[in-house]
């Protein structure tokens, strides 16, 4: 099967997919009328995109292309619509970076409370203050209130389970399977917020969850208590963090999202968040590690692997009709 | 009983000693010839200290002071010595901040991963680099090399098994049933374990074997962008080895401990490795000050008080001799009547035989006891005979020699 590769992808992956039988094609940096002529020239079958856009000229470039993997979870780089009226599946590989995304929350949770940013830039400038780093609160029996017990917000839990803290969780769904594991406990969002020492954020961007957290939330956090948001830019409404920081209503936060935010390739940042005092971040880096990387990796070869032999689409997102079973 | 506490103490600890009955007198900043006056005027049986030195000046102070409490693990700030000669108990509170450590070392380590400074420094600054940040590599598969599985490594080895990674560990103690119930990998060297870890990370104390141990045979062994965290002690690396493996082998180093560390709370910092180019964090030997780890040594400072308070016991008494010089040990049968104890000790005074350690256990009803007396020397057939029939409550005698 001929398998064409358009973005920069794992090397084990490949390995995987030529000992799998595939004849794989490897074209990075295309767009467009390029990569619909890649696509006609390699005869591919599947095409495996990770941020490359793929439109109406791509997929109407050769008929013999009939699956289209996104080697992560979104998939608004594709145009979804036109593939399906062309009958092509898209397939993705969701929370295959939950893990990332949750190591990088609880780095931020313990570089908050123990101030390591500020630390390190104050030893790197010569200056010694053990008196005022010492004030840290620890983890262990401190309230963790987790906002969107989806698959990051349950890695995140099992690891702050492991730090010995108490959990709890807002979310639209109840989720008592895993109450049960984690003895974890659902309270409303007010609730929430007004008992955590830790509010972390892992719900959906969109309308829904647009300022979920703004002045009036804010206020009802412990004076002590930290936020952190590695979901979307937009959930937390910034200017009214920035206020309520500079206002001691809580004690800082993290970002790795923003309201303003760069592309990947921008090197200016202009979100004016991050230069309050205790507030953390990180660029967007939520899914971005090795690890992430390979497990994505896996899954498209699992994904390629169940089409070759089988003809199946695991996790389609536009499956074909029949194949719904009512 | 009378306790004064001469530091910071925990709101709740003051509170739960006077609940168990004790009247607590709190004073701190006072030094030397103050602190001794304020303990000979308070006439305190307890003195709880953190960082206060307790000089020989300090425990002669008043012939009421039966015991020193350390709210904290190390004692070299109490003239142990001093103590001894008066027989003021010291008293400490071990591994009570394990927790603080290993959280802190888990929070190193993910920022060294995620180049969290760096990346706050920068947004701080305006840039945005996304692609130079995002080449983490992750915990989870990777390998974590514990050296030192005492309290700390052991807490950081239950984080690191909920982070999804693999343990090897190296301690001079690590023996079949350790690694069983650490579910660890164990190596015979550091820098065996060096070898095959992604991260290392130091918990080890610091003695005079231990001094530098961590130097450029470790480093040597570590595979190049690999990671080193010491929250342990200053003296346990060789700075200098360290700066060049920062340099040679790309080495990520998150440490809270240095060997140029102020002694001060607040002063000028020189030690070179932050100066290091390269990625190396570091925070303000801070590992044991959390809140949650003050809490945890107030209460088992509580514990220690309480139970002294209660039944006379010291719990984490450090200079409690181990081996008293005691060689023979005397069983004492009797009905529970008075008068026995002084008939028995008289009869071993005129001997002349000193008597090191003695305890009388009551058995159920309260009807008889066994006292259990050691010796420092032996007693002959006359005296033994002496003390088992002079007495009408005494039930029988025996003398054993200890063997140690
Ligand atoms: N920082 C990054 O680089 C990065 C990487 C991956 C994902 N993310 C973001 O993390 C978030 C969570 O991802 P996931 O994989 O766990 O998703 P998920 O779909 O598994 O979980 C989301 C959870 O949020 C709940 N939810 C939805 N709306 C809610 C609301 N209004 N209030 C409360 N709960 C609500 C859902 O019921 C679900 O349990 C998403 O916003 C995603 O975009 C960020």
């Amino acid at each position: 099967m001929n398998v064409l590769i358009a973005d920069k992808f794992e090397e084990e992956g490949i390995a995987a997919l030529r000992e799998a039988g595939c004849a794989v094609t490897i074209r990075t940096g295309l767009k467009d009328a390029a990569l619909a002529d890649a696509v006609r020239e390699s005869e591919c079958e599947v095409l495996i995109v990770r941020s490359t856009k793929v439109g109406k000229e791509v997929l109407a470039a050769s008929s013999a292309l009939s699956l289209i993997i996104r080697a992560g979870s979104g998939v608004d780089t594709i145009d979804v619509e036109s593939a399906t009226t062309r009958g092509i599946r898209v397939c993705n590989c969701p929370g295959m970076n939950s893990v990332a995304v949750a190591e990088l929350t609880i780095g931020l949770m313990i570089a908050l409370d123990r101030r390591i940013v500020d630390e390190t830039d104050d030893l790197r400038r010569g200056v010694w203050n053990k008196k005022e780093y010492s004030k840290a609160r620890g983890l262990k029996g401190r309230t963790l209130g987790i906002v969107g017990m989806g698959r990051i917000g349950y890695e995140v839990a099992r690891r702050a389970a492991a730090f010995e803290m108490r959990l709890i969780y807002s979310d639209v769904i109840a989720r008592p399977d895993l109450e049960a594991e984690l003895g974890i406990r659902r309270v409303e969002l007010p609730d929430l917020l007004r008992e955590a020492d830790f509010v972390t954020l892992h719900v959906p961007g969109g309308s829904d969850t647009t300022h979920l957290i703004g002045a009036e939330q804010l206020a009802l956090m412990k004076p002590t208590a930290f936020l952190l948001n590695c979901a979307r830019g937009g959930i937390v409404d910034e200017k009214a963090l920035a206020v309520a920081i500079g206002r001691g209503a809580l004690a800082g936060a993290a970002l790795d999202v923003y309201e303003i935010e760069p592309g990947a390739a921008d090197t200016e940042f202009k979100d004016p968040t991050p230069k309050v005092p205790r507030v953390y971040g990180t660029h967007h880096i939520g899914a971005s590690t090795e690890q992430a990387q390979l497990a994505v990796a896996e899954e498209v070869v699992r994904i390629v692997t169940a089409y070759m032999t089988s003809g199946k689409y695991l996790n389609c997102v536009n499956p074909p009709k029949a194949a719904i079973v009512l | 009983m009378r306790v004064l506490i001469v530091d910071e103490f925990e709101e709740q600890g003051v509170a739960a000693l006077r609940a168990a009955g004790c009247e607590v007198f709190q004073l701190t900043g006072l030094k030397d010839a103050a602190l001794a006056a304020a303990v000979r005027d308070c006439r305190c049986e307890v003195l709880i200290v953190r960082s206060t030195r307790v000089s020989a000046e300090v425990l002669a102070a008043s012939k009421h002071l039966a015991l020193v409490v350390r709210a904290g693990a190390g004692y070299d700030t109490i003239d142990v010595a001093a103590a001894s000669r008066r027989s003021v108990f010291v008293a400490n509170c071990p591994g009570r901040n394990a927790v603080a450590v290993a959280e802190l070392t888990f929070g190193l380590i993910l920022a060294l991963d995620r180049l969290i400074v760096d990346g706050t420094v920068d947004l701080r600054a305006g840039r945005w680099n996304k692609k130079l940040y995002s080449e983490a590599m992750g915990l989870k598969g990777r390998t974590l090399g514990v050296i030192g599985t005492g309290r700390i490594g052991r807490a950081v080895i239950r984080r690191a098994q909920a982070f999804e990674m693999n343990v090897l560990a190296w301690s001079r103690s690590l023996d079949a049933a350790g690694v069983k119930e650490l579910c660890v990998e164990p190596r015979e060297s550091i820098e065996a374990v060096a070898a095959d870890c992604d991260i290392l990370t130091l918990h080890l104390a610091a003695t005079d074997q231990t001094r530098k141990r961590v130097g450029s045979t470790v480093f040597e062994a570590m595979k190049p962008d690999s990671m080193l965290i010491n929250t342990s002690r200053g003296d346990l690396l060789d700075y200098d080895a360290l700066r060049q493996a920062v340099a040679d082998k790309r080495l990520r180093v998150g440490l809270d401990v240095f060997e140029r560390e102020p002694k001060e709370g607040v002063a000028a910092f020189a030690d070179p490795i932050m100066q290091t180019e390269g990625v190396v964090y570091g925070t303000h030997h801070i590992g044991a000050s959390t809140r949650q780890a003050q809490a945890a040594i107030a209460e088992e400072t509580v514990r220690i008080v309480c139970s002294f308070l209660r039944n006379g016991t010291v719990e984490n008494c450090v200079n409690r001799r181990q081996k008293t010089p005691a060689r023979f040990m005397l069983l004492v049968r009797h009905r529970n009547r008075p008068g026995v104890l002084a008939h028995t000790l008289g009869a071993i005074s005129d001997a002349g035989v000193n008597v090191e350690e003695m305890e009388n256990v009551i058995s159920e009803g309260a009807e008889a006891a066994c006292a259990r007396i050691t010796l420092n020397a032996r007693l002959g057939d006359a005296v033994i005979s002496r003390i088992e029939t002079g007495h009408e409550h005494v039930f029988s005698v025996t003398q054993s020699p200890l063997i140690d």
